[in-house]
């Protein structure tokens, strides 16, 4: 898991569309909705629908705030320079700093 | 079950469900969906506090241990086998959901028994995973794991991860209690008796409904 390839943002886009694969089947199959009338369906599938853009809000808001605060708020910004640990994935060394 | 469909069907000329489903199977869906919004509040609140935090503690360094094997590390093999319990309690689920519409009481029975043993294994491993993470020192407010980068991270972690699995692990416990229930009303000859083994149903979706949040839960917790 620390090989750094494929990188952590391909790997996490595999594992969404597996997730959202899997869900689906549950949905289809073991809950049925894709044998009920088109009416149904709809009125199950339009709502969850909303959630498309709510995740895309929210992760914009949050990722916004945060980069405010980095820019504005020295003391958050350093307080992630300060190690306590060494760090799990050691992609980068210089931050190691028993090998100093 | 949906019945045959006459060609040219007026739904909406009243007299039936234009849905073509059952009254309590129809809220049931509803239901549902008003659950999945509120699971939906929670995954959305936590993955909006992550994309506002610098850094995030390393799932595979969090969740390395198995149970009676000391000190371990193998990330994320124990929760792949809590996932796996479930999936195979919603199989037994689907498979009690089909005898019933074949009128099997006695399959019904067999397989309802083994969808709530499966949701009592789950709970089971859910239960030790929160005490060895307490063991830890990790609870609501209290987070003794470091980011991935080696800073300090906050106590996010940790009390969406509480609230979160919690919320949804009371949701199998309350889908274990129903499928008990059936499970009597089935032994008891009330489906039997009423023709039909709708109420299996319904509690089937709930059931479903629950290992689709996991999916979801794990996903996010855990994968990413």
């Amino acid at each position: 898991m620390k090989t750094g390839f494929p990188s952590k943002y391909v790997l996490n886009g595999i594992y969404l569309i597996l997730t959202c694969a899997k869900a689906f089947y549950i949905i289809a199959e073991f809950m049925h909705l894709r044998h009920e009338i088109k009416n149904m369906i709809m009125t199950i599938a339009m709502p969850a629908l909303i959630f498309v853009w709510f995740i895309i809000a929210f992760l914009w808001d949050g990722s916004s705030y945060n980069a405010l605060r980095n820019r504005y708020d020295a003391h958050y910004r350093d307080a992630n320079k300060v190690k306590i640990a060494p760090p799990s994935e050691p992609t980068d060394k210089e931050h190691g700093s028993k090998e100093e | 079950m949906a019945q045959a469909i006459p060609a040219g069907q007026k739904w909406w000329s009243g007299g039936k469900s234009p849905f073509n489903v059952e009254y309590g199977k129809l809220m049931m869906w509803y239901f549902l969906m008003s659950d999945s919004f509120t699971f939906g509040a929670f995954l959305i609140s936590y993955g909006s506090i992550r994309f506002a935090t610098n850094g995030w503690p390393d799932p595979n360094h969090v969740f390395r241990a198995f149970p009676f094997m000391g000190e371990t590390n193998l990330p994320l093999v124990f929760v792949s086998l809590m996932t796996f319990i479930l999936i195979m309690s919603s199989v037994t689920m689907v498979l009690a959901v089909a005898a019933g519409h074949a009128g099997d009481r006695k399959q019904v029975t067999f397989y309802m028994i083994l969808t709530i043993i499966g949701g009592l294994m789950f709970l089971s491993c859910q239960a030790w995973e929160w005490w060895h993470l307490h063991g830890e020192g990790a609870w609501w407010g209290r987070n003794p794991f470091p980011n991935a980068d080696g800073s300090r991270a906050s106590t996010n972690f940790t009390n969406l991860f509480f609230t979160i699995t919690g919320f949804h692990g009371f949701h199998v416990f309350s889908g274990v209690i129903i499928n008990i229930i059936m499970l009597i009303k089935n032994l008891r000859g009330d489906f039997e008796r009423r023709g039909h083994y709708l109420m299996i149903e319904k509690a089937g979706l709930y059931w479903h409904f629950v290992d689709l949040v996991w999916v979801f839960v794990f996903t996010c917790f855990y994968l990413l």
